[in-house]
């Protein structure tokens, strides 16, 4: 990328040198065009350099233009626009310089035109050939002098003197005399001239012979014009060897200067008119290369233009994709002072505010989880069921608590209207269903919603409030708690309370009486006879026998009263049970029992006292159902339950009794209720409120077939603790 | 299909049109050297040339225009040796200029080297004095070894004067003015 910039940067350079070398010569050529010398000297190097120039651009522009169609053909970002600002610009600079290029070389052809009119053609060669009839005159004024100075030479004795006296009379520059095979018989010549003998050629002689005399007009290089004279001597020749005068005249100074100014001029017009259509192409090659290299420059302007413009529009377009992508870690290079400029400064300025916004939210966002996590930690912890429906009655939040309470997984009805939830039918219905009812009449109240299961009822104490959130939109809260068992135990409370009473109210009594009875029996059992005395006996036996039922009526209560105070240790269960279902077989005379133990339960921690009593209170209970059984079976079962919260062991005692009706399913662990006619009603109340005191629970149901089950789950440690 | 051959005809034209504006160029020569042979008088070997003058249209056009032409002829004395790298004895240029004057209705030959000037009423005159070049002195006996072998190399060029170089740059393919013959050679001595 470096490397590609430097590229770049010596390209622009060399562009930038050759453009200034070029414009330079230009002027060069324009200045020196005033002098042909120079202007000549200079035009080749300074074409050669614009050509240069030329052709580097030219090759620029192509490759330019091949990249940028390239960058078009493959949809790169912001080719499109450069291409059509390039060709907007290139075409609006083009056709400016091709009408300036037609007119201009219009005008020029018109010009050079001018130049080669007719008239000055005319002009030039009616000079010449004045100033060729005035030289004329002097020819033939030249030949008359030459014919009369070959007409006085007498004789060839003396002939330079003779010749020297006549060419001083006849101001002539030269004279000899010479022969047909051209040597010289006898000269003078003027000295200060310097010149040398000039002798005329054979044609010249036989012209001479011809015609009597040749005359010439001859131009020498210092610019003056000679007469050259060749006439016959007739009275010098001898032995018909003919000899020859040449006369050399200089023409008047002054006719001679202009004569050959009126040359000069005819020749370099001459010159110029043999020169026209080179001239002309040239000129016009000229200006086309000018044309040409200004139409380069301004064709490799506006892609360089519409790229150096575009170029941090594309950087705004990415700039903006990055900013979509969420990438606000951007910041466009500053793009000169112009409208752009200040473009991609407010962008820049709008990222840094963005990427300064998403950082304020993301903390907001962080501190709104933190409050939502702690307020999820909150729910979580909470006993109480939450509920929280949107106005439309839409469930957003369930706690853990109210599923526990509700016995439902409410994970799949978040999000889902309570009316559809109606239309289901177990405990999370029917308590959607109560509360919504009262949800729609008040908006704050609290009350009492009992829920029936198959075996029983469930009693939930539920508040309901009307919220308003900060976008106004109603919160519907709903918190509940199951009390059924907070109830139970305050009707177990209320009861133990009634039989702590009972019992010392009625155990109290319960003792003289029995004493009075004996008494009355032991006095009078001597003194009556023996009818009376057998009614005696039988009636102070029955208030013995009431009064030792209702003693053990109130020890009962004294048992359900009593405060737990257990002295837990390590016991074997399963020993536990061999060894009382041995006593009551032995003490009922009875072989109902049947015992399937699990021999994975070894020992659990427990009061041995408190269990004994479970277990003799559920044996005696079997033993009573299955009474008016013809074959009382009594399976008596252990079981090693591993759940998540700890190891349990399940103990079962089931019976083919008669099994439980539907309220006494219902009730069967209440205090003081019983299907038995005889019986406190405390039995199962008293197995439960022990099974608490292990941390357990029991259960009641009816087997499918016949008789009644009874189920006591409890840790086989101590501590561990259930939720049900 | 037919467009394709008269395509080819077309192009066929165009290059034999081509090359035969080559060949007049080639062969229509404004200067030939034709013959030249050396003679040794009073210890200066000196050489008589041929030179064939054939100007067209155009340099006589541009002749009577105005234009000055330069003839110069190079002549080249080499010891030439077999087998060896030539020995180049001597060098000598000799130029004229010849030009019409408009007013004198004359073509004038100027020996730029002695500055003798001539002046000839037809360019045919002219050329056929100009072509008759006799006992032109080209080297010292004195520099000779009659043992060995000698040669003359002549070549001459027509150049015309008050054309910017550009110009004929420019114009190289059209009316180009300035030519330049083949060398010729003989020996200095039989």
């Amino acid at each position: 990328m470096a490397t590609f910039q430097i590229k770049q940067k010596i390209t622009k350079r060399i562009i930038f040198f050759l453009l200034a070398l070029s414009a330079f010569s230009l002027f060069a050529l324009m200045f020196a065009s005033d002098d042909p010398e120079e202007f000549n000297r200079l035009q080749t190097p300074i074409l050669l350099v614009n050509t240069v120039s030329f052709f580097v651009l030219f090759v620029l522009v192509t490759l330019s233009g091949k990249q940028l169609v390239n960058d078009y053909k493959k949809s790169k970002l912001g080719a499109k626009l450069r291409l059509k600002m390039t060709l907007v610009f290139g075409t609006l600079s083009i056709i400016p310089v091709a009408v300036v290029f037609f007119f201009a070389t219009n005008f020029m052809n018109k010009g050079i035109d001018v130049w080669f009119d007719a008239e000055v053609e005319t002009g030039l060669t009616n000079a010449l050939m004045l100033g060729r009839s005035a030289l004329d005159e002097q020819i033939q004024e030249g030949l008359f002098k030459s014919t009369n100075m070959s007409l006085q030479l007498t004789g060839i004795e003396e002939l330079d003197q003779q010749l020297h006296k006549l060419r001083e009379d006849s101001f002539a520059l030269e004279l000899l005399v010479l022969n047909r095979e051209l040597q010289i018989i006898g000269q003078s010549t003027q000295t200060l001239s310097g010149l040398s003998p000039r002798l005329p050629t054979r044609t010249e002689i036989i012209q001479a012979d011809s015609k009597q005399s040749w005359t010439s007009l001859d131009a020498s290089t210092e610019g003056a014009y000679l007469i050259r004279v060749l006439v016959p001597v007739l009275g010098l020749s001898s032995n018909e060897i003919p000899l020859y005068l040449q006369s050399i005249f200089g023409v008047d100074p002054a006719l001679s200067m202009m004569a050959e100014s009126v040359e000069q001029t005819y020749a370099k017009y001459g010159r110029l008119t043999f020169l026209r259509i080179p001239l002309q192409y040239s000129y016009i090659f000229t200006l086309a290369l000018v044309v040409l290299l200004a139409l380069l420059i301004a064709v490799y302007g506006s892609i360089e233009f519409s790229k150096n413009l575009v170029e941090p529009i594309e950087s705004l377009e990415e700039g903006t994709r990055s900013v979509a992508e969420g990438d606000l870690n951007i910041h466009i290079p500053r793009a000169g002072k112009d409208e752009i400029g200040i473009l991609v400064n407010s962008f820049n300025e709008m990222v840094k505010k963005l990427a300064s916004a998403q950082t304020e939210a993301s903390e907001s966002r962080k501190i709104i989880e933190h409050e939502r996590t702690t307020l999820q930690a909150i729910l979580s912890g909470l006993s109480a069921g939450v509920i929280v429906l949107d106005e439309k009655q839409n469930i957003t939040l369930i706690n853990p608590a109210a599923s526990m309470i509700l016995n439902v997984d409410t994970e799949p009805y978040i999000g889902c209207n309570v009316k559809k939830i109606i239309k289901t039918n177990d405990l999370f219905s029917q308590f959607v269903s109560k509360a919504i009812s009262k949800i729609e009449h008040k908006k704050s109240w609290r009350e009492k919603i009992t829920l029936n299961l198959a075996d029983s009822t469930r009693e939930i104490m539920c508040s309901y409030r009307e919220l308003s959130s900060p976008t106004n939109n109603a919160i519907l809260l709903l918190v509940f708690e199951d009390i059924s068992d907070f109830l139970k135990a305050q009707q177990e409370a209320a009861w133990s309370d009634v039989a702590r009473h009972m019992a010392h109210e009625i155990k109290n009594p319960l003792t003289p009486i029995q004493l009075s009875a004996e008494r009355l029996r032991k006095r009078y059992a001597s003194m009556l006879k023996a009818d009376d005395l057998d009614f005696l006996s039988k009636s102070t036996n029955t208030i013995i026998n009431q009064v030792e039922l209702m003693r053990d009526m109130v020890n009962a209560f004294g048992e359900f009263a009593k405060d737990p105070d257990l002295q837990f240790e390590n016991l074997d269960l399963n020993q536990l049970l061999n060894e009382a279902v041995s006593l009551f077989e032995e003490e009922k005379n009875t072989e109902y029992f049947s015992l399937v133990l699990d021999n994975k339960v070894k020992s659990i921690e427990g009061d041995v006292k408190r269990i004994l009593q479970m277990l003799n209170n559920l044996l005696t209970n079997a033993i009573d159902a299955v009474t008016a059984v013809k074959k009382p079976i009594i399976t008596i079962s252990t079981k090693l339950l591993t759940k998540q919260d700890g190891a349990f062991v399940e103990l079962s005692v089931m019976d083919n009794g008669h099994g439980f009706n539907e309220k006494a399913l219902r009730s069967a662990f209440e205090p003081y209720f019983t299907q038995k006619t005889k019986g406190t009603g405390l039995g199962l109340a008293i197995v439960k409120k022990l099974v608490s005191e292990h941390n357990g629970w029991v259960r009641a149901q009816n087997n499918p077939d016949q008789g009644a089950c009874l189920t006591i789950t409890i840790p086989i440690k101590r501590k561990q603790t259930t939720n049900s | 299909m037919k467009n394709s051959i008269n395509k080819i005809k077309g192009y066929m034209v165009v290059v034999f049109a081509v090359l035969l504006f080559a060949t007049s160029i080639v062969y229509a020569q404004p200067i030939k050297l034709v013959k030249g042979e050396s003679i040794l008088i009073d210890g200066v070997y000196y050489s008589d040339i041929n030179i064939e003058f054939s100007f067209s249209r155009a340099y006589l056009q541009a002749l009577n225009s105005g234009l000055v032409f330069n003839i110069d002829l190079d002549f080249l004395i080499v010891n030439v040796k077999p087998w060896r790298v030539d020995k180049e004895i001597g060098q000598l240029s000799q130029t004229y200029t010849i030009k019409y004057n408009a007013f004198t209705q004359r073509y004038t030959v100027l020996n730029t080297n002695t500055g003798r000037e001539i002046s000839y009423p037809t360019i045919e005159t002219t050329l056929r004095n100009l072509g008759t070049i006799n006992k032109f002195p080209v080297v010292d006996d004195s520099l000779i070894n009659i043992d060995e072998n000698y040669q003359v190399f002549l070549s001459a060029n027509i150049k015309a004067q008050g054309i910017p170089q550009w110009i004929k740059t420019l114009t190289f393919w059209r009316d180009n003015l300035d030519f330049q013959t083949e060398q010729i050679q003989w020996p200095l001595f039989k």
